[in-house]
């Protein structure tokens, strides 16, 4: 299991808010499948990451205005601190698009949401298969008003294909662009944009 | 009751009251600046006589005054050009007090301590981190079987301060010329040292080992105080301008002309970098426990800005071996004087230190889950005493309804 990457800090059905604070590299990435803690630990939340907001900290302003005060090589060592070490604060907003129930998945909305100061993790390759080899979550998605639908989705479609093996992703793609082909039909211009952004 | 929250009209009108007296009583104190200024010119023109007056004080009384040295007291002495390689390690510290309110007792140390390598290849620096929980019964009560209290857990925490900072100092300054910083004064306070006895000594002793410790590395310390309200070079000027020589407790005390008055007032043209003279600090327990160990405490004020007109000054507290070895006392000087150029006054380590130590109001819940999941595991009832539950029912109300 990957090692908690924030803790949830505002939360509804549709989704929740988590804070985390890690160094640049790794930041949480646009897209991401994570999961979290409802029921008691009995089910796990599971949703995609749809905006990262990086605030600033106490030293940012301060290095910044810094610059044309000492040498280069001095500078050179704030900014490595600051981008290297320092905890950046991050809130990240994720979309709720289903929850896992022991070894089952559901692709609609869990019956309660994370509560304050839940672990909020990566789902590993293997969730992500299963969770995606249904597409019900697409209308989740695509009703959202708040995450941009399109961008999320094609990226989430985009990861669920990365990790299955390679002989199963034309078939998956395949049937991804089905279901899209169903719930788009009357959009037409939209559908094409989805299909290119989602192709290898 | 709802209605009890505080009445911020009725404080606002307190509040500006307060903004007119402040404003007030820095005219009245600048008013009197010329008059001690010169009082310490004509001290420093009679420096063998004011450090004799002031060895034979400390000797006789419990004085918290200040015994000048070999340095001039008026000196201005400019920063040292800082050496190409260097290492900056500033370590603080932080706590979550025992309560006996809470789920059951234990308290909490967390430090934090970054290490900033000047001229070195790879540039990001060091960060370290490390919490100590203490739960049993010998780190919760005293000698008398009472529960420890604030003032102990703080007087721990220094004590690690120290020790990590010479941990990692041991390994820096095996190859680089190190500077330790700690966001403080050097000498323990310990109010409460009449009341505990034996805690006093077990706390002092362990605090002198981990300077024996520190200096065993080669690297230098320093002790920062920011806003420095200390009045010993005050003390030295009254005792200066007595009459006769003080017969009791009484002489020593500052008149009521000089009462608010701070050090500050013979450092404001000290420019930007420069140190004042070194002094030693003449208070009892520097002269009775840390200077026969060797550790006897002296300090300077430096203006820390590096902008021209805006003087930030600072309190710098160091070790009689590093106060005593001019090359040490250069490289400190110079050290701190250039981690104040970020944020313009202030020791860049020691502010990303407070930032690793801290514990914040998220991790502190955090942890009181923790600790709440670890009762029941262990079948024990797991509750807040009535004055908390009552506390915290309150709040929560008050901050809904408002």
């Amino acid at each position: 299991m990957f090692k908690p990457i924030g803790r949830s800090q505002r939360s509804a059905t549709t989704g929740y808010v988590f804070g985390c604070s890690v160094p640049e590299p790794d930041v949480p990435l646009f897209g991401s499948f994570v999961k979290a803690p409802i029921q008691q630990a009995q089910a796990m939340a599971i949703g995609l990451i749809y905006n990262i907001s990086v605030q600033d900290d106490l030293f940012v302003r301060p290095i910044i205005a810094a610059q044309d005060k000492m040498s280069d090589e001095d500078y050179e060592i704030y900014v490595a601190d600051a981008r290297r070490n320092q905890h950046v604060p991050i809130e990240v907003s994720v979309l709720t698009v289903g929850y896992q129930a022991g070894e089952r998945y559901f692709q609609n909305l869990p019956p309660q949401p994370p509560v304050l100061l839940d672990e909020v993790r990566y789902c590993d390759e293997a969730e992500i298969m299963a969770f995606t080899e249904e597409s019900e979550y697409f209308t989740l998605i695509l009703a959202s008003k708040d995450a941009p639908a399109d961008q999320l989705l094609a990226a989430a479609i985009q990861q669920a294909v990365k990790c299955r093996p390679p002989q199963d992703r034309e078939r998956f793609l395949q049937k991804a662009g089905r279901e899209l082909a169903k719930l788009l039909n009357r959009d037409l211009p939209r559908l094409e944009r989805l299909l290119r952004r989602i192709q290898p | 009751m709802l209605g009890m929250a505080l009445d911020i009209s009725k404080l606002a009108e307190k509040i500006d009251a307060l903004g007119v007296e402040s404003a007030r009583r820095q005219i009245e104190l600048q008013r009197r600046w010329p008059d001690v200024q010169a009082k310490w010119q004509e001290a420093s023109a009679n420096q063998i006589t004011l450090r004799e007056q002031a060895e034979k004080t400390a000797k006789r009384f419990r004085w918290a005054g200040a015994i000048p040295t070999h340095e001039p007291i008026a000196s201005h002495i400019p920063a040292p050009a800082r050496v190409a390689h260097l290492t900056v390690i500033g370590a603080d510290g932080s706590q979550i007090y025992p309560n006996r309110h809470s789920l059951t007792l234990y308290y909490i140390l967390n430090f934090g301590a970054l290490i900033f390598r000047y001229g070195v290849e790879n540039k990001v620096p060091g960060e370290k981190t490390y919490g100590q929980l203490y739960y049993e019964e010998k780190d919760l009560l005293d000698d008398e079987g009472g529960l420890i209290t604030a003032e102990m857990v703080n007087a721990q925490r220094s004590i690690g301060e120290l020790a990590l900072l010479a941990e990692l100092a041991a390994t820096e300054a095996q190859t680089t010329p190190t500077v330790t910083l700690l966001d403080n004064g050097l000498l323990l306070y310990l109010a409460w040292r009449e009341q505990k006895p034996k805690f006093a000594e077990r706390v002092t002793e362990n605090y002198l080992r981990q300077l024996d410790e520190l200096r065993n590395t080669t690297a230098a310390l320093a002790g920062i105080t920011d806003r420095p309200r200390s009045a010993n070079l005050l003390r030295l000027l009254h005792l200066f301008g007595l009459p006769t020589e003080p017969k009791t407790d009484a002489d020593l005390r500052l008149g009521r002309d000089w009462r608010g008055l701070t050090d500050a007032v013979f450092f404001a043209d000290l420019p930007p970098g420069h140190r004042s003279a070194l002094f030693m600090f003449a208070g009892p327990d520097n002269l009775h426990q840390y200077q026969p160990r060797g550790h006897g405490i002296y300090f300077f004020f430096l203006n820390a800005s590096h902008t021209p007109h805006q003087p930030h000054l600072l309190r710098v507290e160091v070790p009689e071996w590093v106060a005593l070895n001019p090359s040490l006392l250069e490289l400190a000087h110079a050290a701190i004087y250039a981690q104040c150029q970020m944020l313009n006054g202030f020791p860049y380590v020691l502010a990303r230190a407070d930032q690793l130590a801290v514990v914040s109001e998220t991790e502190r819940k955090a942890i009181e889950e923790r600790v709440a999941r670890a009762l029941i595991q262990n079948g024990l009832p797991v509750a807040f005493s009535l004055k908390q539950q009552q506390k915290t029912l309150t709040r929560s109300v008050k901050g809904k309804y408002r």
